[in-house]
């Protein structure tokens, strides 16, 4: 039987009778980046914080690393680094001197873990500067790198790039990237920048309202989010038409909005606009697009109405 | 555990705040010996009894107590170090048991000047009275000052200065909970404080009532835990010690139940 690294099983978490999580069945395997994904108040944070101990489901229960109940669930977290909302460190303290505190909690025994872990997430240089001058993005770092210590077999980020200038955007998802491909280690990550988001995910897990509302790998993301010609036009019925009568196609999708969009002639364009200016249809667009990450998301969520 | 322990300690002597509480102690118990050395000669009224009680043990560990329990707990949730510590594998009970130890520790640290300058003073042989107000070091100075000072006395001084040491620790044991439920250092000071000066009013009650009185005497607040001195006898030393100790792991118990199953904002 495959071992999953986090297992949900019909996970409900209520406050004041109001479900922010309704049910939620996920499977995480190792080695691979779960980009989650939803709006505020989506139930991702919460879900986070169940699963690292900081909030108790009301129903459903957890499963890490094949394990569950509270006692093995406790003794598995020492296998996970987290940061969830905010980077917690000492204000008064030093970069190194926070994750000296972390490192004797954990025992490791390596102080030269701290310094290549500082360098890892390029906070190599700030000496005795104390973490409550740090900018937001360096204390993001910081937090990032306390989630590394005693290298976790799960990290769980929660919006680990607010604040990063893009450069530091750049460089962590690097970093997350070597440490999936290198280290074999699975990443839970949320983030409201979709498009960074799609950058580093190899799964995403779609929330709304308390309810995944879908979990797809890349490649299935990619094909849902495929490349087609967008036409806009007076008569999109004959141009309907026009597509399966002379160019032979039914590979096109006619949105409510009447506008169409067109799977092939990708690369034949010219014969798609011939054919429409022959038969006399006005267009008043005609453009190569593709779903972003973002309108598909606001599609599976319900429309622009939820977006 | 153990790791917990080493890293809050770690933590506790990085801050300067344990550096500046520290200060504030040693010269408020320097304090204190001058007002009680200074009234009893005349240089000072009696009526500056009331300013000297205010640099007594009493009444700085109240509030400096309070003060290092909102710092150094409350503020771990404030900077949600405790929020990596759970999400690292640490156990609550873990946690409870470690951050209590730590803050004992810490206000061993802070109470320490109180403790040595009352025996410094006791041993110059010089007469220190604060008349009624005194209480905890402050009446150990004016009860024992100007005693003859045999080895046996002083090491009879220096067990009870270590009994009300751990009176203060165990009263302050309160301090616990109260962070854990509350979280807010400014509520943990204002809640520690009132409770301080309603156990004043319990004691008063309890001379009159024996069911208040009987209730009082289980925990460090009652008797006269706060009244030892070197005429105090052994039985009432072990009885403080006792009922300090057992209350001090009650409250500890209690604080684990409150912190057992809270959500971590």
């Amino acid at each position: 039987m495959k071992e999953y690294v986090l297992k949900t099983n019909s996970l409900t978490k209520s406050y004041h009778g109001v479900k922010v999580l309704d049910n939620v069945s996920l499977a995480m395997e190792a080695g691979k980046i779960y980009g989650l994904i939803g709006r505020n108040g989506a139930g991702k944070t919460t879900f986070m914080r169940i699963a690292a101990g900081l909030a108790f489901s009301t129903g459903g229960h957890v499963e890490l690393f094949g394990k569950k109940g509270d006692k093995l669930l406790e003794a598995q977290r020492k296998r996970m680094g987290c940061m969830i909302e905010y980077p917690g460190f000492i204000p008064y303290m030093s970069a190194q001197e926070n994750l000296r505190y972390y490192r004797i909690i954990k025992g490791i025994p390596n102080v030269n873990v701290e310094q290549e872990l500082l360098e890892l997430v390029g906070l190599g240089n700030t000496g005795n500067k104390k973490a409550k001058n740090f900018s937001l993005g360096m204390k993001q770092r910081l937090g990032i790198a306390i989630a590394l210590l005693g290298e976790p077999e799960l990290l769980i980020l929660d919006e680990p790039i607010n604040g990063l200038d893009p450069l530091g955007v750049v460089e962590i998802r690097n970093l997350l990237n070597r440490l999936c491909d290198e280290r074999h280690m699975t990443i839970l990550i949320s983030s409201h920048n979709l498009p960074e988001l799609y950058q580093v995910a190899t799964d995403y897990i779609i929330m709304h309202q308390g309810v995944v509302k879908q979990a797809v790998t890349l490649s299935e993301l990619e094909e849902k989010c495929k490349h087609h010609i967008f036409i806009e036009c007076d008569q999109p019925e004959k141009l309907a038409s026009v597509l399966e009568t002379q160019l032979g196609t039914t590979n096109y999708k006619v949105m409510p909005d009447k506008r169409i969009k067109l799977y092939d002639y990708l690369d034949n364009r010219e014969a798609v606009s011939r054919a429409i200016f022959d038969n006399g249809i006005m267009i008043t667009e005609f453009s190569i697009q593709g779903d972003t990450l973002e309108n598909y998301f606001i599609s599976v969520i319900g429309g622009e109405q939820n977006g | 555990m153990v790791n917990m322990i080493r890293a809050d300690l770690y933590k506790v002597f990085k801050s300067t705040v344990i550096r500046i509480l520290f200060a504030i102690t040693l010269f408020c118990s320097l304090m204190m010996v001058l007002f009680a050395y200074l009234i009893p000669k005349g240089s000072l009224g009696g009526e500056y009894t009331g300013l000297g009680f205010l640099f007594s043990d009493m009444n700085t560990m109240s509030i400096l107590g309070a003060v290092t329990a909102g710092i150094f707990i409350c503020g771990d949730f404030e900077n949600k170090t405790i929020h990596n510590i759970i999400a690292d594998g640490g156990g609550r009970g873990r946690i409870i048991v470690s951050k209590s130890i730590v803050f004992f520790c810490s206000i061993l640290f802070i109470i320490l000047p109180y403790a040595l300058v009352t025996i410094i003073a006791v041993c110059t042989g010089n007469k220190f009275d604060m008349g009624s107000v005194s209480i905890g070091f402050l009446n150990i100075l004016s009860k024992e000052s100007g005693i003859e000072l045999s080895a046996s006395v002083l090491a009879k001084l220096i067990v009870v200065a270590g009994t009300l040491i751990l009176v203060h620790l165990s009263q302050l044991s309160l301090c616990l909970p109260i962070a854990f439920a509350v979280k807010k250092p400014i509520l943990v000071v204002a809640i520690y404080y009132a409770i301080s000066i309603l156990s004043g009013q319990l004691s008063s009650l309890a001379s009159r009532s024996d069911v208040v009185n009987n209730i009082l005497s289980l925990t460090p607040f009652g008797g006269n835990r706060m009244f030892l001195t070197v005429q105090s006898g052994t039985g009432e030393l072990f009885k403080a010690f006792a009922v300090s100790i057992v209350f001090g792991i009650a409250v500890v118990i209690v604080t684990y139940g409150i912190f057992r199953k809270t959500e971590i904002k």
